[in-house]
C-alpha cells in the first residue's frame, strides 16, 4: 500500500514537472514567435509605408478619417490601413481599382480578379459562417472590409476583437458608388474614389447613349435565367434586374418581389421573352448555340421568340453578377445582347 | 375486393375518387397563367385555342398535376405499408433512409452537373438527376439493410434495428448534404429547394420514369394487403396463421422502398404526406389494408395535387416549394381529424 502511495506521489510530481516544463516551453515559443513575428512585418513595412506615404502626400489626405458605413455609423481609422482584408469579391475589385491593392493582405477564395489577388492570403469562403476568426486575426489586419447585412454577425465579432470593420453593401449601382467613396476615404484614396465614381457614371451614360438611337417604345422583354431547376430568375430588385433596366430592357418578371425568385414556367412561356440571358459558369457550356439547342428541346421553350430567333446570350457570371467596378463590362454585354444593331463592331 | 371486406366497403371509397377528380380539375384550372374553362376545354379536346395555351396546358400544367397525383399516391401507399410492417404509427416512407439517400444522390448530381443543368430533365435526355436520386435512395436503404443484418440485435428485433440504422444513416447523409450545401454557397438555393420538394419544371419525362415504378410497386403492396393485415397483429399471430413473415416482410419493405425512391427521385423530399395520409384514411376508412391502401393513395394524390396548385398560385408568378405547403396545409387538417374522429379508431 505504502509503495503504491509513493509511486503515485512520484507520478504526480513527474506530471507536475512535465506540465511546468510544457508551460515554460509554450511561453518560450510564444515569446520567440513574437520576437520573430513582430519585427518581421516591421522590417517589411517600411517599403510599403514609404509607398503609402507617397500616396498620402499625393492625395493630401490626412488620418484619422471617419467614414460612414452602410448603416450610417461612423468608422474611425487612426492611420492609413496597411493590412486590409476584403470579404467580398466586389469590394476586392473596388480596392484594386482604387489603387489600394498593395495595402491588402487577404481576400476570400472567391476573389479572382484582378490577378494580383492570387498573391494575397485567401480566406476560404463558402458563406459567412465558414470564415475563421482565427485566420482573420492571424493576418493582423488593420481594416476588414465586409458586406452589409450578409456579414452582420461576423462584423460584430470583429468589433469585439477591436479590429476596424468597414461594412458596405454591394447590391446595386448606388451601392457600388457608396463603396467606392467609403473604401476610398478609409484607405487614403478618396480622390481616386471620386474619380472612379465619375468614370463609372460616364461609362454607364456612354452605354446608354450608344443604345439610345435604337430604342423603341417597346423595350425588349428579357428573361435572365439564374438557374434551371428550379427555374430561378433575377427580380427587378436585384443587381442584375437593375442592369437589365439600365441596358434598355424590360424584365419579363418585373412583378416579383424577391431578388432571385423561383418562377413559374407557365408564366415565362406566356410572357414570351425576346431575349434570354444566362450567366456563363466555369463548368457550363461556353457556346451560346449549344445552350439554344438544349433549350429548344424543352417543352414549350421552342416556341419562345428568344429561342426561335436564337437570341440567347451567355455573359460571364463574374461581370454580370458582381456589383463592382467591372459593372460596366456586364452592362455593355447586356446592352449588346439587347441592341446588337447598336454595336456594329463587337 | 377482398372477400373479408364487407361488400358495401367498396362504396366508402367513392368519395375519395370524387375528391381526387375535383382536385385534378382544380389543379388544371388554376395556375400562374389564368386559363378560362372554355380555353381548357378547347385545349384538351384539341380545338384551336392558341399554340401558347396548348403548350402551357399540355406540356407544363397537365404533367405537373399528374405527377403530383402519382407522387402523392406513391408516398401515401408507401407510408401505409411502412406503418403496417413496422407496427409503428410514426413510420413514414423516409424512415429507412430513402429520402436522405435520394437527397444525397441528387445533391451530388447537381454538384457534378452544375453547368449542364439545362438538360437534366429535358425530354429525350438522360435524366441524370432522377437516376442519381433513385440510385442514392437504393444505396442508402441497401446499406441500412446490410447494417441491420450484421447487427446481432437484428435477430431479436429486426424492425427496431432497421429503424435505428435508417435514422443513423439518415443523419449521416443529411450531414453530408449539409456539408455540400455549406461548401457550395451558390447552390444553396437549388439544393434547399430540392430538400423541400418541388414539381417545378417537371414534365412527362418524369412521369414516364417514375409512374410505372410507383404503379407496379404500389399495386404489389395492395396485393399484399392481407399479409399486411396479419403482420400488423404481430409476428407470432402472423406465423401461427401460416404466413412466412420474414420473406413477406422483406417483399413489402422492398416494394415500399422502391415506391418511395421513385417518388423522391422526381419530386424531392416531400414530408408529412406519407405519414399523415394513411392516418387520415385509417380514421375515415378503418385499418384494413385492402381498403386502406387504395384510400391512402387517392387521398395522398388529392392532397398533393391541391398542395402543388397552391404552391404554384399563392404568390404567382413566384413559386414556393410544395413540401412547405403540404406541412402547413396537412397538419391542421390531420389534427382536426384526430380530435373529431380519432377516438373511434385509433
Amino acid at each position: 500500500m505504502k509503495h503504491q502511495f509513493e509511486l503515485k506521489l512520484i507520478l504526480l510530481l513527474l506530471m507536475l514537472a512535465w506540465l511546468v516544463g510544457c508551460g515554460t516551453q509554450e511561453a518560450g515559443s510564444v515569446a520567440s514567435q513574437t520576437e520573430q513575428g513582430v519585427p518581421a512585418p516591421a522590417s517589411e513595412l517600411p517599403a510599403a509605408s514609404e509607398e503609402a506615404a507617397v500616396d498620402v502626400v499625393a492625395e493630401t489626405q490626412s488620418f484619422p478619417v471617419t467614414v460612414k458605413d452602410y448603416q450610417g455609423r461612423d468608422v474611425t481609422l487612426a492611420k492609413q490601413p496597411r493590412r486590409i482584408i476584403s470579404l467580398l469579391p466586389s469590394h476586392t475589385e473596388t480596392l484594386f481599382a482604387l489603387g489600394a491593392g498593395e495595402q491588402m493582405v487577404g481576400c476570400t477564395s472567391l476573389c479572382n480578379y484582378p490577378q494580383e489577388t492570387e498573391e494575397l492570403k485567401q480566406i476560404a469562403l463558402a458563406n459567412p459562417g465558414s470564415i475563421s476568426l482565427e485566420a482573420l486575426v492571424e493576418l493582423q489586419p488593420d481594416l476588414i472590409v465586409t458586406g452589409g447585412d450578409y456579414h452582420r454577425q461576423l462584423a460584430a465579432q470583429l468589433e469585439t476583437l477591436k479590429i476596424p470593420v468597414l461594412a458596405l453593401e454591394s447590391q446595386s449601382v448606388a451601392d457600388i458608388e457608396k463603396a467606392m467613396l467609403g473604401i476610398g476615404q478609409a484607405t487614403g484614396h478618396s480622390r481616386q474614389g471620386q474619380k472612379l465614381i465619375a468614370r463609372l457614371k460616364d461609362e454607364i451614360a456612354g452605354v446608354q447613349k450608344q443604345i439610345k438611337p435604337f430604342q423603341k417604345e417597346e423595350r425588349p422583354q428579357v428573361f435572365y435565367r439564374v438557374w434551371d431547376q428550379p427555374l430561378m430568375t433575377a427580380g427587378p430588385h436585384s443587381f442584375i434586374g437593375e442592369l437589365i433596366t439600365l441596358a434598355g430592357g424590360e424584365n419579363v418578371f418585373a412583378d416579383v418581389e424577391p431578388a432571385y425568385p423561383q418562377v413559374s414556367e407557365e408564366t415565362l412561356i406566356l410572357r414570351n421573352p425576346d431575349v434570354i440571358v444566362l450567366p456563363r459558369m466555369k463548368a457550363g457550356p461556353s457556346d451560346a448555340r449549344e445552350v439554344v439547342e438544349k433549350l429548344r428541346q424543352r417543352p414549350g421553350w421552342s416556341d419562345m421568340a428568344a429561342v426561335k430567333e436564337g437570341r440567347v446570350y451567355l455573359i460571364e457570371d463574374d461581370v454580370i453578377s458582381r456589383p463592382g467596378p467591372r459593372v460596366v463590362q456586364g452592362l455593355q454585354k447586356l446592352a449588346q445582347a439587347l441592341y446588337p444593331e447598336a454595336f456594329p463592331h463587337p | 375486393m377482398r372477400p373479408t371486406q364487407p361488400r358495401f366497403a367498396v362504396w366508402r371509397i367513392l368519395p375519395f375518387w370524387g375528391g381526387l377528380l375535383l382536385a385534378l380539375l382544380v389543379g388544371i384550372h388554376f395556375g400562374a397563367v389564368k386559363l378560362s374553362l372554355s380555353e381548357i376545354w378547347q385545349g384538351l379536346t384539341g380545338a384551336a385555342a392558341g399554340a401558347q395555351i396548348e403548350t402551357i396546358l399540355w406540356q407544363i400544367r397537365l404533367p405537373r398535376v399528374v405527377l403530383a397525383a402519382c407522387v402523392g399516391a406513391g408516398l401515401a401507399i408507401a407510408g401505409a405499408a411502412f406503418q403496417g410492417v413496422f407496427r409503428n404509427p410514426l413510420a413514414d416512407p423516409f424512415v429507412i433512409g430513402a429520402s436522405s439517400g435520394a437527397a444525397l444522390g441528387a445533391t451530388l448530381a447537381l454538384l457534378c452537373l452544375a453547368g449542364s443543368v439545362t438538360v437534366i430533365t429535358s425530354t429525350g435526355q438522360v435524366p441524370w438527376l432522377i437516376l442519381a436520386a433513385f440510385g442514392g435512395a437504393m444505396l442508402i436503404v441497401g446499406a441500412v439493410f446490410v447494417i441491420a443484418s450484421l447487427s446481432k440485435l437484428g435477430r431479436s428485433a429486426p424492425l427496431l434495428t432497421l429503424i435505428l440504422a435508417g435514422m443513423a444513416l439518415s443523419s449521416f447523409t443529411g450531414a453530408l448534404v449539409s456539408l455540400i450545401m455549406f461548401l457550395n454557397h451558390e447552390m444553396l438555393n437549388t439544393i434547399f429547394n430540392w430538400l423541400l420538394g418541388s414539381f417545378s419544371g417537371r414534365h412527362w419525362n418524369e412521369i414516364a420514369i417514375a409512374g410505372p415504378v410507383i404503379l407496379v410497386s404500389g399495386g404489389l403492396l395492395w396485393m399484399l394487403s392481407r399479409p399486411l393485415d396479419l403482420l400488423s397483429f404481430g409476428d407470432e399471430t402472423a406465423m401461427s396463421l401460416g404466413l412466412p413473415s420474414g420473406k413477406v416482410r422483406l417483399l413489402i419493405l422492398a416494394a415500399a422502398t422502391l415506391c418511395t425512391a421513385a417518388c423522391v427521385s422526381v419530386s424531392g423530399v416531400i414530408g408529412f404526406l406519407g405519414l399523415m395520409a394513411p392516418h387520415m384514411t385509417r380514421i375515415l376508412l378503418g385499418p384494413r389494408h385492402g381498403l386502406l391502401i387504395p384510400g391512402s393513395a387517392l387521398l395522398g394524390a388529392t392532397l398533393l395535387v391541391i398542395a402543388d396548385t397552391l404552391a404554384r398560385t399563392v404568390i404567382a408568378p413566384t413559386e414556393i416549394p410544395v413540401g412547405v405547403v403540404t406541412a402547413l396545409m396537412g397538419c391542421p387538417f390531420f389534427l382536426f381529424l384526430l380530435i373529431s374522429r380519432g377516438r373511434q379508431t385509433m
